[in-house]
C-alpha cells in the first residue's frame, strides 16, 4: 500500500512566512523557462484572486498587481524535501520524492510505501490522522492518494474525490495518468477518457503506437512490473537552508522562525530516529556575511525543543547586524539516538542519579554563560603545580584511583595564576613551618628550581611560598607565595 | 563513678524529656528535626542541631579570608558523600583561585564529578543553581560569591530544596552584619593557626563556638584532639540568643565571652 503526497505550491510553501509581515498582498513564485515568467506556486490569497500554477507572470500581475514576486530557488525546494523525507522516514522506509520541473515531473511529491506500518500505528486510519496532523502542523499544502503502487496512488492524488474513494484504476481518468501531453492529447483525440480503457488495449499495439515507455508505465500502475523508482536514503547529516519570505530584523522576531526551523528538525530527528550533538546554525543576511552561532552540546541529542532552548539562549548574547533573510543549519554526523529502557523490575536508588537531565543543565549554563563558563580539572603528570593542573572543557576520563603515596606532602588547595612576591618585611613576620622541599623540573621549557616552604602568615593563612633559585640578581624577588591551604 | 553519676543523670533527663513531650513541651535543642548530613567533624557535628549541615537549605560560610583551611573543612564532609553515590556531583561555583588537582585527588574527590563553573555577576550564580536544582543529582553546590542580597539568599534556600542537596556560601566575615535568611551561618577566622568556629545562626539555640583545625608542622589543617570541655560545651542546650552556651566551671568566663580568641585556653587532655 502506498501513499501519494502533492504539494503542487511547494515553491512557496517550503519558504517561511516571518509572523509580521502581512500577505494580504498575495505572493508569487515565478520560474523563467525559455525567457518566459510563469507562476509555480501561489499563497491562498493569489489563487482567490485567480493566479495559477502555469500561468504567465504577466497574466497573474493583471489579476493581483501588488503581489510579492519571489524567483524559484530549486536547492531550496530540494532541502525541503529532504527534510521533509526525513520526516517521512518515521513512517516508511521506502521513499521517492521528486521535485517539478521539466516534462517528467508536473507536480513535487513523495511517495511512500505505508502498508507495514499500518499494524505499528494501530490501522491505516490511526496512521493517516497522525500524518495528517503532521503536515498540517508543518503548514503544507498537499493532496493525497492511496494505491497499490507508487504510480496508482500517485495518479489517485491527482484524482477526483469519489475514484479516489473507491480506488480502482480502471476508473482513473486518462488525465490524472502521468503521460506526457502529445500522448494524451492523442489518447484522448481517439476518444478514450479511462484508464480502464486503456488497459484493454493489447500491448503490442500500444507499444507501436507510442513507444515502449507507455506501455512499461500502465504495467508498473498495475504492478505487473518493478516500479524502478530511487528511493530516499538518510543523509549523514542534517544540511539544511531556510528563506525567509520577509526580512526579519530583531531577535524577537526570529522566536517564530526559530519555532518553525525547530520544529522542522524536531520532524527530522524523530522520523529519522537519529540524535545529533552539534550544530551550527547561520543567520544569513542580504549584504553582511552570516552570523554564525555553533551550538556544541554536551551529549547527543534527539530533542530539538532542547536545541531550540539553547538557541534562543545563544541569540540573546548576539547581535544582529543586519536583517535575517534565511538560516542555515549543519548538524554533525547523524548518530543513533539511544533509548532509554528501563527495567523489567523498578531498581531504587536510580532515580536519583538523573543521568538525561545533567547534560541538558549543562547546554543550558554554557548557552547563557558562554561555552568556557563550564570546566573540570584535569591532572597532567608535572611536578611543576603551575602545569599540574589545567582547566578543561569535558570531565577527565575514568580518573585513576587516587594515588596518594605518589606525592605524600600535602598540596595547597589555591594556586595563585601567577606566583606573588612577597617583600622583605612579611618575612620575618611569619612562621615558617615545613620546608624547604626542593622542585626542580621542566628543564625542556623555562626550566625551574623552586625551594617551596609552608607558612603561616600574621593574618592566619597557611601559604605556600617558595624561594626562587634561579634568581641571582638583585632585581628579581627570592621568595614568592604559589598558592593557598584553603 | 563519676561516669556512673552522669549515665543515671542522663537517663533521669531522657524520662523527663519523653514525659513532657507527651504533653506537648519540646527541648528547644531538638526543635525541627532536620535533615542533615554530618560535617565529618565529631566536635562540629555535637554543636550543631540535627547533627550536620542541613540538607536542604543554604549554610553561610563567613571567613575572615581565604586559605583559613575553609575549603577542606567543607570538603571532610562532601568527598565521602561524593563517593558514596557514584552519580552525583559536587558543583562549585566561581571558585576563588585556581584550584589544585593533587590537592583534591588527596581529599580523595572525584575530579570528573566536580564541574566548575563561572560566572561574572551574583546573578547568573543564582540562576546556575537554579537550573542545576532542577536537574538534581548532586550532593552539594559551592558558591563564592560576595553581592547576594536576601532575595538572592532566599532563591538559593528555595533551589537547595528543590534539590534536596546543600548549598554552601562562601562570604566575607564583614556579612555577619547583615540579615540572611540561610539556614546555617558559621563565621570562620583563624590566629596563629588556630581556625576558630563561631556559629551564627541555626534552627535551635545559637552561639555555640569550637576551635576548628590547627595547622602543625607536618600536615597542614587537621583536627587538634578531643577535649572534653567542647563536648559538654555542645551538649548543653542553651537558649536561642547571643549568650554563649554554659561553660565549664573550670573556664574562665569572661574570657570566653570575648568573641574570636587568638588562641585556645582549653587545656589539653
Amino acid at each position: 500500500m502506498w501513499l501519494a503526497l502533492r504539494f503542487r505550491h511547494w515553491a512557496l510553501d517550503c519558504r517561511i512566512t516571518p509572523e509580521a509581515s502581512d500577505g494580504g498582498a498575495g505572493m508569487l513564485v515565478t520560474e523563467t523557462t525559455a525567457q518566459r515568467q510563469r507562476i509555480v506556486a501561489a499563497d491562498p490569497v493569489a489563487l482567490a484572486a485567480g493566479a495559477r500554477n502555469g500561468m504567465a507572470l504577466a497574466d497573474a500581475r493583471l489579476r493581483l498587481p501588488e503581489a510579492v514576486l519571489h524567483e524559484r530557488h530549486i536547492a531550496l525546494e530540494k532541502t525541503a524535501m529532504v527534510r521533509l523525507a526525513g520526516w517521512a522516514w518515521g513512517y516508511s522506509s521506502q521513499l521517492h520524492w521528486a521535485l517539478a520541473g521539466g516534462d517528467k515531473v508536473t507536480c513535487t511529491h513523495l511517495i511512500m510505501e505505508i502498508g507495514a506500518s499500518q499494524r505499528l500505528f494501530g490501522g491505516r486510519a490511526a496512521l493517516w490522522q497522525r500524518i495528517e496532523t503532521d503536515l498540517t502542523r508543518m503548514g503544507y499544502r498537499y493532496r493525497a492518494g492511496l494505491g497499490e503502487t507508487p504510480q496508482a496512488a500517485l495518479a489517485f492524488a491527482r484524482a477526483d474525490e469519489s475514484i479516489r474513494r473507491r480506488r480502482c484504476p480502471d476508473e482513473l481518468s486518462i488525465a490524472c495518468l502521468d503521460l506526457s501531453a502529445n500522448v494524451r492529447a492523442t489518447l484522448s483525440a481517439s476518444g478514450l477518457r479511462l484508464a480502464g480503457e486503456l488497459f484493454a488495449l493489447p500491448s503490442g499495439t500500444l507499444i507501436h503506437r507510442f513507444g515502449p515507455e507507455l506501455s512499461a508505465y500502465l504495467e508498473r500502475l498495475r504492478g505487473q512490473r518493478p516500479h524502478g523508482l530511487a528511493l530516499f536514503r538518510l543523509p549523514s547529516r542534517y544540511n539544511t537552508r531556510h528563506e525567509l519570505n520577509a526580512a526579519v530584523d530583531s531577535t524577537q522576531g526570529l522566536v517564530f522562525v526559530l519555532r518553525r526551523v525547530f520544529d522542522a528538525l524536531a520532524g527530522f530527528l524523530l522520523g529519522a530516529d537519529s540524535a545529533i550533538q552539534t550544530l551550527r546554525l547561520s543567520l544569513i543576511h542580504e549584504r553582511e556575511p552570516p552570523t554564525r552561532l555553533q551550538l556544541a552540546l554536551s551529549a547527543p541529542t534527539h530533542d530539538a525543543r532542547h536545541l531550540e532552548h539553547v538557541a534562543h539562549q545563544r541569540l540573546e548574547r548576539v547581535q544582529l547586524v543586519a536583517p535575517v533573510v534565511g538560516l542555515r543549519l549543519v548538524s554533525d554526523r547523524l548518530r543513533r539516538s539511544r533509548h532509554k529502557q528501563a527495567g523489567f523490575w523498578p531498581q531504587p536508588g536510580q532515580d536519583n542519579g538523573d543521568d538525561d537531565s545533567w547534560p541538558a543543565v549543562l547546554d543550558r549554563l554554557r548557552a547563557r554563560l558562554g561555552h568556557e563558563a563550564v570546566q573540570w580539572l584535569h591532572q597532567i603528570d608535572d611536578h611543576r603545580a603551575e602545569h599540574a593542573s589545567v582547566y578543561r572543557d569535558r570531565p577527565p576520563s575514568a580518573v585513576a584511583t587516587p594515588s596518594q603515596a605518589s606525592d605524600p606532602l600535602p598540596r595547597p588547595l589555591w594556586l595563585f595564576e601567577s606566583p606573588r612576591p612577597i617583600s622583605d618585611r612579611a618575612l620575618t613576620q611569619w612562621c615558617w613551618l615545613h620546608g624547604p622541599e626542593r622542585i626542580e623540573s621542566g628543564w625542556w621549557q623555562q626550566g625551574q628550581r623552586r625551594d617551596y616552604y609552608r607558612v603561616l602568615d600574621t593574618r592566619g593563612r597557611l601559604l605556600w611560598v617558595f624561594r626562587d633559585l634561579e634568581a641571582t640578581d638583585r632585581t628579581t624577588a627570592y621568595y614568592y607565595v604559589h598558592g593557598l591551604f584553603g | 563513678m563519676q561516669s556512673h553519676d552522669t549515665s543515671s543523670r542522663q537517663a533521669d533527663i531522657a524520662a523527663l524529656a519523653r514525659r513532657l513531650y507527651k504533653h506537648g513541651v519540646h527541648r528547644a535543642s531538638q526543635a525541627g528535626r532536620l535533615a542533615t548530613c554530618s560535617t565529618g567533624w565529631p566536635a562540629l557535628d555535637r554543636i550543631l542541631p540535627g547533627r550536620g549541615y542541613p540538607l536542604t537549605g543554604v549554610t553561610e560560610w563567613l571567613i575572615e579570608q581565604t586559605g583559613i583551611g575553609e575549603f577542606g573543612f567543607l570538603l571532610q564532609a562532601m568527598a565521602p558523600r561524593l563517593a558514596a553515590a557514584p552519580q552525583t556531583r559536587l558543583v562549585l561555583i566561581n571558585p576563588p583561585h585556581h584550584l589544585n588537582a593533587l590537592a583534591l585527588e588527596a581529599h580523595g574527590i572525584d575530579r570528573a564529578r566536580l564541574p566548575i563553573i563561572r560566572c561574572e555577576r551574583a546573578g547568573e550564580c543564582v540562576w546556575s543553581v537554579e537550573q542545576l536544582a532542577e536537574a538534581g543529582g548532586l550532593v552539594g553546590l559551592v558558591l563564592w560569591e560576595q553581592q547576594l542580597d536576601s532575595a538572592a539568599l532566599r532563591r538559593l534556600q528555595l533551589a537547595s530544596e528543590k534539590a534536596g542537596c546543600p548549598v554552601f556560601v562562601y562570604r566575607a566575615l564583614a556579612a555577619a552584619r547583615q540579615r540572611s535568611p540561610a539556614a546555617l551561618r558559621l563565621a570562620l577566622t583563624s590566629r596563629q593557626g588556630r581556625q576558630r568556629l563561631e556559629v551564627i545562626k541555626c534552627r535551635g539555640p545559637a552561639g555555640a563556638r569550637m576551635d576548628g583545625l590547627t595547622v602543625d608542622r607536618d600536615t597542614p589543617w587537621h583536627a587538634p584532639p578531643p577535649i572534653t570541655g567542647l563536648a559538654r560545651v555542645a551538649t548543653t542546650p542553651a537558649d536561642n540568643d547571643v549568650e554563649p552556651p554554659a561553660v565549664p566551671s573550670s573556664h574562665d568566663r569572661s574570657r570566653r565571652h570575648a568573641g574570636f580568641r587568638a588562641d585556645r585556653d582549653d587545656p589539653p587532655e
